[in-house]
């Protein structure tokens, strides 16, 4: 604020004549007997506390008046950015070259009553160049990049102008300010009037520009103009979505976590958070938000089995993966876009388990793995969802274990290194391992070759009762009745289905006699707490036990799988035991994400040998072909019209229709930065702005005069002292 | 004089105080429009035997005739009516606004009730008190009874604090027999405790008068600007701007006259309230036509 004659402003002091009279200047009582005495002190007591309140607000009336009246005479005024035309000098007539900066990023996508901010923004653009005199010449380039090309050169034609501004619409990028400021600035670098401008029609929120100032410098004068005329932009969006495997629910068991973030001045109650599969609405949730921060919300979803696509190629989507789109939204803000965000997930639609036979036999029925694998494919039927694969330890170095979840090793020798150091890989990458012994197991070879990944290392075999072998060769007398399982851990996931009340129970598991069984040696004290041991005998030795190596699971059982050592195999238990195995070592059902794409970035899409023509649907329904001479002889197609956030779904073939090709399609959501509409700081502007005037940095200012509205203060005061006045007369 | 209505300030330019309860008496006598001299009320109430001192006029020569015997009739009026006048001689009746203080005016209707009780034959005493009795004169019907009640009434000061209730138990000892008590104070300082100890006069068959007297400052607070309050009966001040607390007083003292006036009335208390504006012979003249009301 300032004063037109300051020192009028100085005699505001008396304003505490008032306070001093009130205090010291009481005038002198009367002094008087009066009988009625008693009377008078309870009618005063009972009028104190009003009279003491008027007293108080005649005093302040008087000292405010007092005040305002050598206020007045001081002639005070405030200063404040002035945007209109006629302050920065449009309507002037004079002649300028000038640059209009529209910012067409997604913040101004921003609602409000009138309209989008970019409704404002190019509403005065258009008066802008109107404002301007007939010699002016204009440009105008967009912040984004991202929309139909700007009028990139200075040009007087003011129905161009205008069809450029109409042709410009809102584009769901982020926006560079700076670098448009920069282009801008390169336009005005050679132009012919010695007056330059660069209008910037912006919400101005801070994430527009970069740090550096660049041209430095005599330069064009930036003229900032805030759109949003100051008012307070609060925003909710969804800035992060995240889906992970989530095995407790099961092969099809999904995590989906979104980070939603308030960009309001506000706290936000219960905020609707909605997740939807496939477009249905499968769970929602409330939330509360604090003002500027962030909240995680979780939510737990279980794919259901879908048939394979019937147009999916060989082998795809069958036993790899089924896409799914998830999507998280938020109850709708006057920034639309960012309230949803996109994912696919690729859900398997098999478990794969690849089964090493360590001692493969003609007659199916001694074969190693004959029970192990009726276990996991009970009667041949494909709906325990367990694919199996059976190999010898030779075959397991020929073949690629990327697209395997779990190998299970049943009495196969020690591998050799190649062979060891892949499966070592395989467990590290997120696989299951699960290692049998039997008699063609040798402790000391396995210790050597794959040792750091046993969950104990192996010892001796120890035979406490009867055997196959045994009783074949009639030697069933060795070793006594045999061993059972006398612990295990109900907690475990594996081994919850044998908790007491639950489907199957702990005697199913106790039934079982083990005849013969590898004792294990103490786990290095390093790799103590990775080891668990899930199942041990009465005897105390371990039985069955779990290690964990890298992102995978090592399960080690002390006896074999099939009945050489153990009836396991023919226990009501096996079938169960090795199910539930199998599902507990596979690795994510997920398939590996995709990177985010963002609003904008071109998106690589990956074309079979066949394909002649692709076509991409956007979120809107548009849909662009691309023809052989694109797609032919190809490995991938670059698709860069990612503008629409949402879903876009690919179809590929030969030249005619295309098929859907559900792992190729994709999600495209908007950038997370854009959705927090904090303006930029006025110093970090007014230092912008200075670099770009070399030197001047000041923005137009306008003096809003205050003494009228002083003189109308001071009416009303005069008029409430004579109001309280009269009251008291 | 005349028979207008003398104020009391203009009375109490009138040189002594028989001069202006007979003053009193008559301009109230001359609004009843009767006879100042022998009312036409005078009924025969009883013979009585005669005695030397009567008057041999009075003797009823018929009942003579009879009983051969003399008996003298007596009237209404001559029946012994015993009044006790009973004035409140507190430091708070000695408050005079622009006219007589309120003592001087009690002083005057109690002279003027004395000289119309003794004119009528009838018996008149006295008690004034303040914290302690200041004067008693048992009541007489002698001819020279008024000049002892006129003197000790014009002997009174206003001092000293109120004591209503020894007073009233001192009047209740002496007024064995069924009295007229006409009780002149501002009960200022004793409130509705004053109506509660006349209405129990009252219920022993006393005849029982109250005159309220207020100065009309106190009835109206006509002052302006600040002013420092002293009580008249001890030592408490109170600084106040009678402007700002006048509606409240106003409502206050109003509060305090119609309770007194109410509580009077449900214990059949006559209640006059007196302001000290108004003529002394009005007051009377509302009082004898209150008595007259209340014989019909």
């Amino acid at each position: 604020m300032g004063y037109l004659a300051p020192g009028f402003a100085l005699l505001t002091a008396l304003a505490i004549v008032p306070v001093l009279l009130h205090l010291f200047g009481k005038p002198r009582a009367e002094r008087r007997r009066f009988a009625a005495l008693a009377f008078l002190r309870r009618s005063d007591r009972k009028t104190a506390s009003q009279r003491r309140l008027r007293q108080i607000i005649l005093l302040v009336v008087r000292a405010a008046a007092i005040g305002a009246v050598p206020l007045i005479l001081a002639k005070p005024y405030l200063e404040a950015d002035d945007t209109s035309q006629a302050a920065i000098g449009i309507g002037s007539g004079r002649a300028e070259s000038a640059v209009i900066v529209l910012d067409d990023s997604r913040s101004m996508g921003y609602r409000r009553s009138g309209g989008t901010l970019f409704d404002a923004a190019r509403a005065q653009a258009e008066k802008l160049c109107d404002g301007l005199g007939s010699n002016s010449e204009v440009a105008i380039v967009l912040v984004s990049g991202g929309g139909p090309p700007s009028l990139g050169e200075l040009t007087p034609d003011r129905a161009r102008l205008r069809r450029a501004l109409r042709e410009a619409r809102p584009t769901r990028r982020p926006g560079d300010v700076t670098a448009a400021l920069k282009r801008a600035a390169a336009i005005l670098a050679v132009a012919p009037q010695a007056e330059r401008r660069v209008y910037l029609l912006s919400d101005l929120a801070a994430h527009g520009f970069s740090p550096e100032t660049g041209w430095s410098g005599a330069g064009p004068t930036l003229v900032p103009i805030d759109v949003a005329e100051g008012e307070a932009l609060d925003n909710r969006a969804v800035v992060e979505l995240r889906v992970e495997g989530a095995p407790s629910l099961g092969p099809r068991g999904v995590r989906v976590e979104a980070v939603i973030a308030s960009f309001g001045a506000l706290p936000v109650k219960e905020l609707a958070v909605t997740l939807r599969v496939d477009g249905k609405a499968v769970a929602k949730g409330l939330i509360d938000l604090p003002a500027r921060g962030r909240t995680s919300k979780r939510f737990f979803h279980v794919f259901e089995e879908a048939a394979p696509s019937p147009g999916a190629a060989a082998g795809e989507e069958t036993s790899a993966a089924a896409p799914h789109d998830v999507v998280v939204e938020l109850a709708p803000d006057p920034l639309g876009d960012d309230d949803r965000r996109f994912a696919r997930v690729q859900v398997r639609r098999q478990l794969r388990a690849l089964l090493v036979d360590g001692d493969p036999r003609t007659i199916r029925r001694d074969d190693e793995v004959f029970y192990l694998e009726t276990a996991l494919r009970p009667g041949d039927r494909d709906d325990s969802r367990i694919e199996v694969t059976i190999v010898t330890m030779e075959d397991l170095g020929r073949r690629p274990l990327d697209d395997i979840d779990v190998i299970f090793l049943a009495n196969a020798k020690a591998p050799d290194p190649p062979r060891a150091e892949a499966l070592r890989a395989f467990v590290e990458k997120g696989g299951g391992l699960f290692l049998a012994v039997g008699d063609n197991v040798e402790p000391e070879a396995w210790n050597a070759a794959l040792g750091d990944l046993l969950p104990q290392p192996l010892a001796t075999a120890r035979t406490v009762g009867a055997t196959l072998k045994s009783r074949d060769d009639g030697e069933a007398r060795i070793g006594g009745a045999g061993d059972h399982i006398a612990r295990f851990d109900r907690r475990h996931p594996l081994l919850g289905p044998f908790a007491e009340g639950s489907h199957g129970s702990a005697e199913a598991l106790r039934s079982a006699t083990v005849g013969r069984y590898l004792l294990l040696k103490p786990t290095p004290r390093e790799r103590e707490g990775e080891r668990q041991v899930l199942l041990r005998l009465e005897s105390g030795a371990p039985l069955l036990v779990e290690g964990r190596h890298g992102k995978g699971r090592v399960l080690l059982l002390a006896t074999t799988l099939d009945r050489d050592w153990s009836d396991l195999a023919i226990q009501p238990a096996y079938l169960p035991l090795m199910q539930q195995a199998a599902r507990h070592l596979a690795r994510t059902s997920l398939a590996e994400p995709d990177a985010p794409s963002l609003v904008g970035q071109p998106r690589e899409i990956p074309l079979a040998d066949g394909d002649r023509r692709v076509e991409v649907s956007g979120p809107g329904g548009a849909m662009r072909s691309f023809e052989a001479d694109r797609v032919a002889g190809r490995k991938s197609l670059s698709f860069v019209d990612t503008d629409e956030p949402g879903l876009y779904r690919v179809s590929a073939g030969g030249a005619g229709a295309g098929k859907p090709r559900g792992q190729a399609s994709f999600a495209v959501n908007v950038d997370p930065p854009e959705s927090d509409l904090a303006r930029i700081e006025p110093a970090r502007l007014a230092t912008l702005m200075k670099a770009r005037e070399g030197g001047t940095g000041k923005t137009p200012r306008r003096r809003v005069e205050l003494w009228h509205a002083l003189g109308a203060a001071l009416l009303g005061l005069l008029l409430v002292e004579g109001v309280l006045a009269l009251r008291r007369v | 004089m005349g028979t207008e209505l003398l104020d009391a300030v203009a009375l109490s330019r009138l040189a002594d105080l028989k001069l202006r309860a007979r003053t009193v008496v008559e301009g109230a006598l001359a609004g009843l429009h009767r006879s100042p001299h022998h009312g036409a009320s005078v009924e025969f109430a009883e013979h009585k035997e005669y005695s030397p001192g009567d008057e041999v006029r009075r003797i009823d020569w018929k009942a003579y005739g009879k009983f051969d015997k003399y008996y003298i009739k007596r009237y209404e009026e001559e029946t012994e009516l015993r009044g006790y006048l009973v004035i409140d001689c507190s430091a708070s009746m000695g408050y005079a606004g622009k006219g007589v203080s309120k003592l001087a005016y009690a002083t005057y209707l109690a002279a003027a009730l004395a000289y119309l009780m003794l004119r009528q034959q009838d018996q008149a005493g006295l008690v004034a008190f303040a914290e302690t009795l200041r004067a008693y004169l048992p009541p007489r019907s002698r001819s020279g009874h008024l000049g002892d009640l006129l003197d000790a009434l014009g002997a009174l000061e206003a001092k000293g604090k109120t004591d209503l209730p020894r007073a009233m138990a001192y009047v209740s000892d002496v007024a064995r027999r069924r009295s007229l008590i006409v009780l002149f104070s501002d009960l200022l300082e004793t409130g509705y405790e004053a109506v509660h100890l006349l209405r129990g006069l009252k219920a022993r068959r006393h005849d029982v008068v109250l005159f309220h007297v207020l100065d009309s400052d106190e009835l109206t607070l006509p002052f302006e600007g600040p002013t420092e309050f002293e009580g008249m009966e001890d030592d408490e001040r109170l600084v106040a701007d009678p402007e700002v607390v006048r509606a409240q007083y106003l409502a206050e003292i109003t509060r305090f006259t119609e309770g007194c006036k109410r509580g009077c009335a449900e214990g059949d208390v006559e209640y006059h309230l007196c302001d000290t504006a108004r003529p002394p012979s009005a007051v009377l003249l509302d009082f004898l036509r209150a008595r007259g009301r209340g014989r019909r």
